[in-house]
């Protein structure tokens, strides 16, 4: 099949001007930065400074100590604290500092009760074989989840305590911080060794990931641009007119390359408006690409959108419209699901067959077998089945096992009951919508 | 101009397109009739090269359909759509450069087009902007823009009131004069006497009609007279029956009497005559005749009829159905 140049380029402009001048193609560019950007903020914003903060509210930690080894402890903590998400590196960030007085209490009940009634922040309560076992316990009301800054705080404390008057207090702070200011040297590009900044590698490992990301959802975005204009024109009956003039090797070259542009010129603008809010970081990040990387990106990248494009293609090809393209699932049904696997990690998934309820019943009666369970089953509501020499109809409401497909399975272990409810299938290549396993009585 | 010679399609064993063999000359109207599911889509999505024959050739000029030559030819399917959200003149801009106009060219050919049919208030609204009708006219537009050197039209009449019927057929006289050649697949058989050629008729794929229009007509007439004057006598010499018909008298003749003879004869008896022709059946009434006499048609059973017997093919055909 010869191809027309011209007549390619001409449908790849017209692709690429048409979908570039949707609305939904300029809220995509925005929308969905600013979109994430607000999540971004709402997420991770609160978790920037939280060991800061941690320490702000610890302000004092009550000690029961039944080994005797803390008699010269320190009477308080004292430190600092980043207040930025670089917490862990001590260069170049903005730190707090912290002070936490050090009660001692008896006994552990009166201590519990001053830590119930708010008196102390956290309890630590030492042994009598602590210097022997090395086991503390430690006790808290809540805990947080990011940030571990008191515990940091309170393991220096101990190696202070241990040997306050014992050694010199160089020494006390050596040990408490053995390596706080060990410095880490990698090769560097001269042939020497230099500084290795944390803060690069982090970038180092997040920026492929990112173009990754985003080459991955470049590829995407085009093929669904592709099933969906594709789509559009069955649908609306111009394909016909157009395969007239043109061959299906010219159009659909012409949608791949146009569409596939599309799906570049939203990846380019997001790159673009990150590096305008994001430029100096990257400045300073001083990101090197090697030109043979960014040829191989654009081969990764082409021979991705070549493959995902043309599964996309096909299934654009061999519907009828949208709403048919988007229904349609590689595998087709009946396909076997994991049903009940989430519930219980120890055990293999059953598999329970949509499709028929005999099938189902089959299904479930040899993973009932291969687990020894205890077999008692329903079907709620029965699963619409479709006879074998029934083709698929391309009409999902008139197609029992297209549509209202939804199969619950109950299964029963000795005193665990487990469900699983299984939905139809909604979007190119899914095959199941929700799979929602909550163990009941 | 083109040509198609013993051209088959088979879906699951039937022959939906059985050994089709035709030709439409430079610069004719030529109809494809057929009753639905006759095969004739399927024909014509061969010539246009969206579909492949399993046998035959379909050659344009001497060369075959497709490749090079898909730019001179344009399809207007009975099903069909446009862009909706995209302004007028832009789909129209897209066919014509698709037919290989450069692109400010296709614009002026556009407008040109639109300004013909009536629509250039409209050329820059979106097509979802427009009528049913209107949006008719655009679809024909698509077909016209790049001025193909074959139009393949399937119904193109359905859905236009009078006038736009009157332009369309206007549209197809101007096409027609600058040397376009227009295949035309309708229903509507009067538009097929008035702006056709010839015409080629099939049913259950296989080749029923063939010819010339006026000779096809002439080949179904009855063997009769239509007559408007004064009073005939009691017996004429030659006629067999005599009925009213529209108003006019209709003269059935004996199979050896000629219509010479007969008018002269009621010359001789002093009958004052307004009109006389011959008696010519309705395209219409000749296409349920040959649909209903070859519904018995089996596959394979008959050969395609050339252009130059294809009244006796078909009334073999009917014979065949008969027994």
């Amino acid at each position: 099949m010869s191809l027309s140049l011209k007549k390619v380029a001409t449908i790849a402009e017209r692709e690429y001007l048409t979908t570039v001048r949707r609305k939904a193609f300029l809220f995509t560019v925005i929308g969905v930065p600013v979109l994430y950007t607000i999540l971004f903020t709402i997420m991770i914003k609160p978790q920037m400074g939280e060991g800061a903060r941690l320490m702000k509210d610890f302000r004092v930690l009550g000690l029961v100590d039944s080994s005797g080894a803390f008699a010269d402890a320190e009477p308080e903590i004292r430190g600092t604290v980043a207040t930025d998400l670089s917490s862990s590196s001590t260069q170049g960030s903005k730190r707090d500092s912290f002070r936490v007085e050090v009660r001692a209490f008896p006994n552990q009940a009166e201590a519990d009760r001053a830590l119930r009634a708010g008196e102390i922040n956290q309890l630590l309560v030492v042994p009598k074989g602590y210097l022997e076992t090395g086991i503390l316990r430690r006790y808290v009301l809540s805990t947080n989840l990011v940030s571990e800054q008191d515990q940091t705080a309170v393991s220096g404390w101990v190696a202070r305590s241990l040997l306050r008057n014992r050694v010199d207090p160089v020494r006390i702070e050596r040990v408490a911080r053995p390596a706080g200011g060990m410095e880490l040297f990698t090769p560097s590009p001269e042939g020497g060794y230099a500084r290795h900044d944390k803060r690069r590698e982090l970038v180092d490992l997040l920026m492929p990931l990112a173009f990754a990301m985003l080459m991955g959802m470049c590829i995407v975005i085009g093929g669904q641009y592709l099933l969906q204009s594709i789509a559009e024109e069955k649908e609306s009956r111009i394909l016909e007119s157009i395969l007239c003039t043109v061959n299906a090797g010219e159009l659909l070259t012409g949608k791949l390359i146009g569409l596939g542009g599309a799906g570049l010129t939203i990846v380019a603008s997001w790159i673009a408006m990150g590096a305008l809010l994001g430029g100096p970081v990257l400045a300073l990040a001083k990101i090197h690409v090697p030109p043979a990387m960014l040829a191989l990106a654009i081969v990764y990248f082409l021979f991705g959108y070549l493959f995902y494009g043309s599964i996309m293609t096909g299934i654009g090809a061999i519907t009828n419209n949208m709403r048919e393209a988007q229904q349609f699932s590689p595998g087709d049904r009946p396909v076997a699901l994991p049903a009940d696997g989430a519930c219980d990690d120890d055990a293999a998934p059953i598999g329970a067959v949509l499709g028929g309820p005999r099938m189902a019943d089959r299904a479930l009666d040899r993973a009932a077998g291969r687990r020894g369970l205890a077999r008692d089953h329903r079907l709620l509501p029965p699963v619409p089945h479709r006879p074998s020499h029934v083709r698929k109809d391309s009409d999902a409401a008139r197609d029992p096992a297209l549509g209202a497909a939804e199969l619950t399975v109950a299964f029963r272990t000795p005193g665990l009951w487990h469900f699983a409810h299984i939905g139809p299938a909604a979007g190119p290549g899914v095959g199941v919508e929700k799979m929602d396993c909550r163990p009941g009585r | 101009m083109l040509e198609v010679r013993e051209v088959v399609k088979t879906y699951d064993g039937r022959a939906v397109v059985n050994r089709a063999s035709f030709e439409v000359r430079p610069g004719e109207i030529f109809a494809l009739l057929g009753p639905n599911g006759a095969g004739k889509t399927t024909l014509i999505r061969m010539i246009t090269d969206i579909l492949k024959p399993d046998s035959g050739t379909i050659m344009l000029d001497g060369r075959p359909v497709g490749g090079g030559l898909k730019h001179e030819i344009s399809y207007l399917p009975e099903e069909r759509g446009l862009y909706r959200r995209v302004p007028v003149l832009d789909v129209l801009t897209y066919y014509g450069r698709l037919r290989g106009l450069a692109g400010r060219a296709a614009r002026a050919e556009a407008a040109t087009l639109l300004e013909r049919v009536g629509l250039e208030d409209w050329m820059l609204k979106q097509v979802q902007a427009l009528s049913k009708g209107m949006q008719q006219k655009v679809q024909l537009c698509t077909a016209l823009i790049g001025s193909p050197r074959l139009m393949i039209l399937d119904e193109p009449f359905t859905g236009l009131d009078p006038l736009n019927v009157q332009l369309l057929e206007e549209v197809l006289r101007e096409r027609r004069a600058a040397g376009a050649t227009v295949l035309l697949s309708t229903h509507q058989m009067n538009k097929v006497e008035e702006q056709c050629d010839r015409a080629l008729m099939i049913n259950r794929g296989h080749m029923v009609l063939y010819g010339e229009v006026r000779d096809l007509k002439r080949r179904y007439a009855d063997h009769a007279l239509m007559v408007r004057g004064g009073r005939l006598p009691a017996r004429v010499p030659g006629v067999r029956v005599v009925e009213t018909v529209n108003g006019e008298l209709k003269l059935t003749l004996e199979p050896e009497a000629q219509p010479r003879d007969v008018l002269r004869s009621l010359v001789d008896q002093g009958v004052e005559l307004e009109s006389f022709s011959h008696s010519v059946m309705p395209l219409e009434d000749i296409f349920i005749k040959v649909v209903r006499e070859g519904l018995g048609l089996d596959q394979g059973q008959s050969g395609p009829p050339t252009a130059d017997e294809p009244a006796a093919h078909a009334t073999a055909q009917a014979r065949g159905a008969a027994r």
